[in-house]
């Protein structure tokens, strides 16, 4: 089944901005089982987020007139929105209501439902660049995967290889044919010859293409190309102060990031073209659970809100902000670079690229807001082990050949 | 951002100007002392640094005798400040870093008992909880200055510390704490493994091989040491003074109390008292014999002429050396985890370029009461001779690491390592394992510990915590240079 992006943003009523706050603390404290919205009885939802956010300058950031709603979900918006109101008509309420255009109808009105559509359609975006860690997979499959490699894992460290042997169906050996062998191949050979942008091949490509990589990015999608070799810097770095909210750990394994931020209204156009681009490249090659070099995102995406004047970009990643930086530096700064490059000179976007840490990290900060809400559908699960458990329960389940048996043993 | 125009110099180290200790092991002066002092009255502890500043080595190269041999001094000096005891002496602390302005351990006037961010991260939860430490925690006294003292013997250092106390008294400095430690002449920590045997070698610096053990890595110099370029081709954040802007680094303090008959006694339960098997799982927790072999190189046996020889004993990678999957050194272990090599996603390449961002210079002694080599002989000893042993009288009393390490980027290096490498159960697509030694394995759910072997993996559930945080502190260590202008402010 197909996952979807939902995102909406709405301006909030200013009168309303206290008791919104105070009601997204009450759901934020008690994200399963609070009163007003249970995100895992919407059993559609992969990750969710409330942010209230401001301008896309450093200045205008904490402003928080409006709303963002986010969702990571499966199947089609109408089916996710109905089952929003069929499980959390109340507290939706509660929540909207604080914002400007919300319809006033009571949710008891028959009328409500099409009107409330008609309200988040009205105020919903078009996702420009959406990344999936694990596609087409609904949050029930995810989740059985989950449930029964744990369960493996348990009858393993009872009843060992034996025991194990008995849950699963051996198949006789069968080798897979010539075709899918060539097809295995191309695949491969193809995702590395157009993954480029976010991988650390990237980097080879610049250097050896004899600036056919630059003139594709400078001439051709019109981004900002930065140095390959750093000239010598003559000061050193900032010293740049990382609030807590977004290093610390939440209750999960994985860390939300939201960054607004302006975009350069002559590199509009550019910044269209390479989130296409990366669009184009998350759905038909970054298709495994890896952007690029980065092994952490469960969903990302890049959305140019404001009618072109700013670039939304959200992550849901594994670990820490330290670690999910330096990985962006490390491992993708080209990627980095084709994107935030286009901001506008409020940005400060570093001028030799984010290749220079510190001045990148400090891009991030100026430009990130904190999530009121943030729910995750998978708080014990990094990207790497519901990869992995999708296989085990595939193997398990469908039967195993002898050599499939020993990778499944290998995967517990 | 540095206010002056002084260009740093990218290219050789200044050893005059760097203080000894961060360039140097100090070899040859077994025991030391790790002294914290708090200040009375700033004018007086100006009055005091005028008279030390003298003393402090530097990482000059010694002198050479009439015979052609190098004098090696009989004692060495070094000293380093917390961000309290710079305020005190009139450093402003622009452009110093948040970690070392806030401490290891800031305090919560407002919440003394919180665990804060910080402690989350370093894994100093459960008892290695701040509010527990002997120093440096929210309950004990501010630290302001730490005195390195080492000597070539326990005499020696007596009478220097002797010294120096006289000194520091008489300019209305109060002691703190005093902590004693030494190298074993048999390179062993406490558990019985051999340490120090993979440290990056800092460019620019020429030693000899066996004083930084086989690393092929040459890490720039400004990972380590301030003014230089980093790993990122930049100069790490440094002061706004330009006194203290070259030369200097953050030394992090941790004194790590092993509980090593806890240790040998879960060990041993886990192998089914049988001694050979106890070895391998104690090896796969480390990632290498107890002899130093590495598991990569010689997963079945320790290799004691590979562990001896410096040029192999540290000379290899995970995935290059055919271990990828761990079946040697398991993904978890504790070598592994603090030096990740080649091993992380997405290749070896960029896996290697990012491991060389987070790297440490350590200068770790031992404390407690001395021990022999062989510590699992001994171990084993006093179970049959019922007590008799030395061992047991000394078993109950307090002994493991003080662990110290050089780098410019606490947050970078240090506290990445900490949080991302050895506290994470989700290292390298792990589930509910973390670092076996040095984990923060108090939660029941999450302290696994996984040997990777064909065909089945072996799980170790429910590891204790065999390590805890006694004190700890972030210093920053400056320059001679950097010393001499903080001595002139008063």
């Amino acid at each position: 089944m197909q996952q979807h992006p939902l995102t909406v943003i709405v301006n909030i009523k200013p009168d309303q901005k206290g008791r919104l706050k105070e009601l997204l603390h009450t759901i934020r404290i008690d994200i399963n089982k609070n009163p007003h919205l249970r995100f895992p009885e919407i059993s559609t939802t992969h990750f969710a987020r409330f942010v209230l956010i401001g301008g896309g300058t450093r200045a205008t950031r904490d402003l928080e007139t409006r709303l963002y709603f986010s969702v990571n979900f499966d199947g089609e918006w109408e089916d996710y929105i109905d089952l929003l109101v069929d499980k959390a008509g109340a507290g939706v309420d509660a929540i909207f209501s604080a914002c400007e255009g919300y319809p006033n109808v009571k949710p008891t009105d028959p009328n409500y439902r099409k009107r409330f559509k008609d309200f988040i359609q009205a105020n919903t975006l078009k996702t420009t660049t959406f990344y999936q860690g694990y596609r087409e997979k609904t949050v029930q499959e995810v989740q059985q995967s989950i449930a029964r490699r744990s369960k493996l894992e348990d009858l393993v460290n009872q009843k060992g290889l034996e025991g194990f042997k008995t849950e699963v169906k051996i198949n006789p050996a069968s080798n897979p044919s010539i075709l899918a062998k060539i097809g295995g191949f191309l695949k491969k050979a193809v995702g590395k010859g157009l993954g480029f942008i976010f991988s650390p091949l990237g980097g080879w490509l610049k250097k050896n293409t004899n600036k056919g990589l630059d003139f594709l990015l400078s001439k051709i999608i019109g981004v900002r190309v930065f140095p390959d070799v750093l000239p010598e810097p003559s000061l050193p770095s900032l010293e740049v102060d990382t609030r807590d909210e977004f290093t610390d750990y939440l209750e999960s394994v994985q860390n939300e990031m939201t960054v607004v931020s302006e975009i350069d209204p002559k590199q509009l156009g550019a910044t269209k073209r390479i989130l296409w681009l990366v669009n184009f490249l998350s759905e038909k090659l970054f298709n495994k659970g890896e952007l690029g070099g980065i092994s952490s995102i469960h969903f990302a995406r890049w959305v140019i809100i404001d009618n072109g004047k700013n670039l939304l970009f959200e992550s849901n990643y594994d670990g820490n902000w330290e670690q999910y930086i330096g990985d962006f530096v490390d491992k993708a700064s080209l990627g980095m670079d084709s994107i935030w490059g286009n901001s506008a000179a409020s940005v400060v976007y570093p001028k030799y690229g984010a290749k220079d840490l510190q001045a990148f990290k400090k891009v991030i900060i100026d430009h990130q807001v904190p999530a009121a809400v943030f729910y995750t559908a998978y708080r014990f699960d990094s990207v790497r082990n519901i990869l992995n458990d999708l296989v085990v329960n595939r193997l398990s389940t469908a039967g195993a050949t002898e050599a499939e048996f020993s990778e499944l043993c290998s995967r517990l | 951002m540095v206010t002056t125009n002084q260009k740093p110099t990218a290219t050789e180290l200044d050893f005059e100007d760097t203080q000894g200790f961060v360039l140097s092991t100090y070899k040859h002066l077994t025991v030391s002392v790790n002294v914290f002092l708090k200040i009375g009255d700033a004018a007086q502890a100006h009055e005091w640094l005028k008279g030390i500043v003298p003393q402090v080595v530097s990482a000059a190269r010694w002198a050479t005798g009439p015979d052609g041999k190098t004098i090696k001094p009989e004692t060495a000096l070094n000293l380093a400040f917390t961000a309290e005891g710079l305020s005190l002496l009139n450093i402003p602390l622009g452009g110093f870093s948040t970690e070392f302005r806030e401490g290891m351990a800031p305090r919560n006037p407002d919440k003394p008992d919180d665990l804060c961010a910080r402690s989350r991260r370093l894994g100093d939860t459960g008892p290695s909880h701040p509010v527990n430490w002997e120093y440096g925690g929210p309950k004990n006294e501010p630290i302001h200055l730490f005195l390195l003292l080492f000597a070539v013997d326990s005499d020696k250092l007596k009478e220097y510390l002797q010294i120096q106390r006289d000194n520091w008294e008489r300019f209305g400095l109060t002691l703190l704490a005093e902590e004693f430690d030494y190298r074993p002449a048999h390179s062993r920590e406490p558990f019985g493994f051999r340490d120090g045997m993979s440290q990056p070698r800092i460019k620019g610096l020429v030693t000899k091989d066996e004083e930084l053990g086989s690393d092929k890595e040459v890490i720039a110099a400004g990972e380590f040491i301030q003014g230089y370029l980093n790993e990122y081709g930049y100069y790490p954040p440094v002061s706004d003074k330009s006194e203290l802007a070259k030369n200097g680094t953050y030394i992090v303090y941790r004194k790590l109390e092993q509980d090593v008959v806890t240790f040998w006694n879960f060990v041993y339960t886990v192998a089914e008292n049988d001694p050979n098997k106890a070895e391998y799982i104690a090896a796969k927790f480390v990632g290498r014999w107890r002899d130093g072999t590495p598991l990569t190189l010689s997963p079945e046996r320790p290799n004691p002429a590979l562990a001896a020889d410096p040029a192999r004993s540290n000379d290899f990678q995970f995935v290059a050396n055919n271990d990828k999957a761990g079946y040697g050194c398991p993904v978890g272990s504790h070598v592994r985890r603090t030096n990740p090599r080649d091993s992380l996603m997405p290749d070896p390449a960029a896996s290697t370029t990012a491991v060389r961002r987070h790297r440490i210079v350590r200068r770790g002694r031992v404390y407690g009461p001395d021990y022999p080599e062989d510590v699992v002989g001994y171990l084993s000893q006093l179970k049959t001779a019922q007590g008799a042993d030395k061992f047991v009288a000394d078993s109950d009393k307090p002994r493991g690491l003080i662990f110290m390490c050089i780098n410019t980027d606490i947050k970078r290096q240090f506290e990445f390592i900490q949080q991302t490498w050895v506290n994470d159960p989700k290292f390298d697509g792990l589930y509910r394992d973390r670092d076996p030694l040095l984990g923060s394995n108090e939660d029941g759910d999450i302290s696994n510990m996984t040997i990777q072997a064909r065909p089945l993996r072996q799980q170790i559930q429910n590891l204790p915590r065999f390590v805890t945080m006694r004190a700890g502190g972030y210093f920053y260590m400056p320059s001679m240079t950097g010393l001499g202008f903080i001595a002139s402010l008063g």
